[in-house]
């Protein structure tokens, strides 16, 4: 019978929205990103994922299948021998699927009022992915040996659609028009991959990523943030009593709200050496944004990962530093460093594996 | 003719073996021969595994080769068992479990050996 695994559940707390999305390897600040790294041909991997740098629930799913899998007969003759042994090729197939309830007004309003809304994301995505190993002469300090080397890629295909209610205020209108909702409906669709290969005397692990995608988005993150309280005042029996509508008390976005598509260009180099042994992956992601609105943007994280003794595709935790939109596209106000400068760190805890 | 590859005069004392493995650890992929036949590998709850039932001449060895691909720093763990004609066999010089670490070229292989 195929096995459920589960599940990593990374806590991503990030101090400052990012606008930086779906890292090729590693997670981001934001938490974007594929489980796809650790799916073994024909295992079903489910994860979760709390995420307070965009307020935010997700649920992943991904399964691989491997393609022209060896038939093998149902008894072997173990005293002939082929020469030499046929080996297929290592091609492998998989799906994802994740979903994603979100809140503008904070995570924590998820907890106390049960509900998910007013965001929902959903994505559907398709991976392909190639090994190969081969004989190589790698230089060592004594001269040169041979080697068996692998190497693999990973190219993934996604598409996605997101829907949210955002709270905005408009101080300009008349008293009862000023505060107002508005329903954001954007999608994406994108090509990324990344390509995994030993260096440095095939000891150390590089790996190579991109991704071009396309994005309906929202300014909303970047509008300044007010909290609305509607008071109501009682009098009973000489006592002056004040109650606070808790559902009116949300953060309403202010400002010239607008929403825009956008093409997203990204790189990212993921180092894990052996002289840390294997323990720390050091990774640099720049990107450019795309928009008739605000373009170009640019930005640049780098991260670094704390990885699992003995295991370096599994992240324990990680430290985000990432700079957005460094030349200020967006036209905002902000200094610097309150604008572009964003602190992030995981933590990651393993609640259950069958 | 040769008797290895006419099955019509294949002796009649041959063994029966069983063989069973898994390989534990957060590795990509895992390749497995056993006398050069490569084997069907499945994933059983996040492990590699194989089986197979084999007919082997008595005083014969099997060899099992693991071709192990994952990031280099991975460490792995392979369980086997094996039994020739329902008695229990292991390689002395590596008995299960046999443990390792990926130190080079995103790359492993180990060989276990069982003279049956």
């Amino acid at each position: 019978m195929r096995s459920l695994r589960t599940c990593i559940v990374p806590v991503i707390i990030a101090f400052l929205p990012s606008l930086i999305q779906a890292q090729d390897y590693f997670d981001d600040a934001k938490g974007s990103g594929l489980t796809v790294l650790t799916g073994k041909t024909g295992d079903a991997i489910l994860s979760t994922r709390f995420n307070i740098g965009d307020n935010s629930i997700k649920v992943n799913f991904f399964q691989q299948y491997r393609l022209n899998q060896i038939k093998q007969p149902d008894t072997i003759d173990l005293d002939t021998y082929p020469k030499p042994p046929v080996k297929p090729q290592r091609n492998d197939i998989g799906w994802g699927a994740y979903v994603k309830g979100k809140s503008e007004n904070g995570l924590a309003t998820i907890f106390s009022t049960g509900s998910l809304v007013p965001g929902f994301e959903g994505n559907l995505y398709l991976s392909f992915r190639h090994l190969q190993t081969d004989s190589t002469e790698i230089r060592t300090e004594t001269g040169s040996r041979k080697i068996k080397v692998s190497r693999w890629w990973v190219v993934l295909l996604s598409g996605g659609y997101s829907i949210t209610r955002l709270n905005l205020y408009d101080p300009a209108k008349t008293f009862q028009k000023q505060l107002y909702d508005t329903l954001f409906q954007g999608w994406n669709a994108g090509i990324s991959g990344f390509y995994i290969l030993p260096v440095h005397r095939a000891a150390d692990n590089l790996i190579l990523g991109g991704s071009v995608s396309l994005n309906r988005l929202n300014n909303y993150g970047g509008l300044k943030k007010v909290e609305i309280k509607d008071i109501t005042q009682d009098t009973s029996g000489g006592v002056i009593r004040q109650v606070t509508p808790s559902r009116s008390s949300y953060i309403y976005g202010t400002g010239n709200y607008a929403e825009y598509l956008t093409a997203r260009i990204r790189a990212s180099v993921a180092w894990i050496p052996k002289f840390l042994g294997y323990r720390v992956a050091f990774i640099l992601y720049p990107s450019v944004n795309l928009s008739a609105k605000y373009s170009p943007q640019y930005n640049t994280g780098i991260s670094f990962q704390f990885l699992k003794k003995g295991s370096p595709t599994v992240s324990i935790g990680g430290i985000y530093v990432e700079f957005n939109d460094m030349c200020n596209a967006f036209g905002s106000d902000e200094p610097f460093v309150t604008r572009c400068l964003t602190f992030g760190l995981t933590a990651s805890v393993n609640i259950m594996k069958q | 003719m040769n008797p290895k590859t006419n099955p019509m005069s294949e002796p009649k004392n041959k063994t029966t073996v069983r063989f069973s493995t898994s390989v534990k650890g957060d590795i990509t992929d895992l390749e497995v021969t056993a006398n050069g036949y490569p084997l069907k590998v499945t994933v059983e709850n996040g492990e590699f595994t194989c089986h197979f039932n084999g007919k082997i001449t008595g005083g014969n060895a099997i060899t099992v080769i693991y071709e192990i691909t994952g990031l280099t720093g991975t460490a792995y763990s392979i369980s086997y068992t094996c039994s020739a004609d329902g008695i229990n066999k292991s390689d002395p010089l590596h008995p299960s479990p046999v443990t390792g670490t990926i130190d080079i070229g995103n790359n492993d292989t180990k060989t276990v050996t069982i003279q049956i």
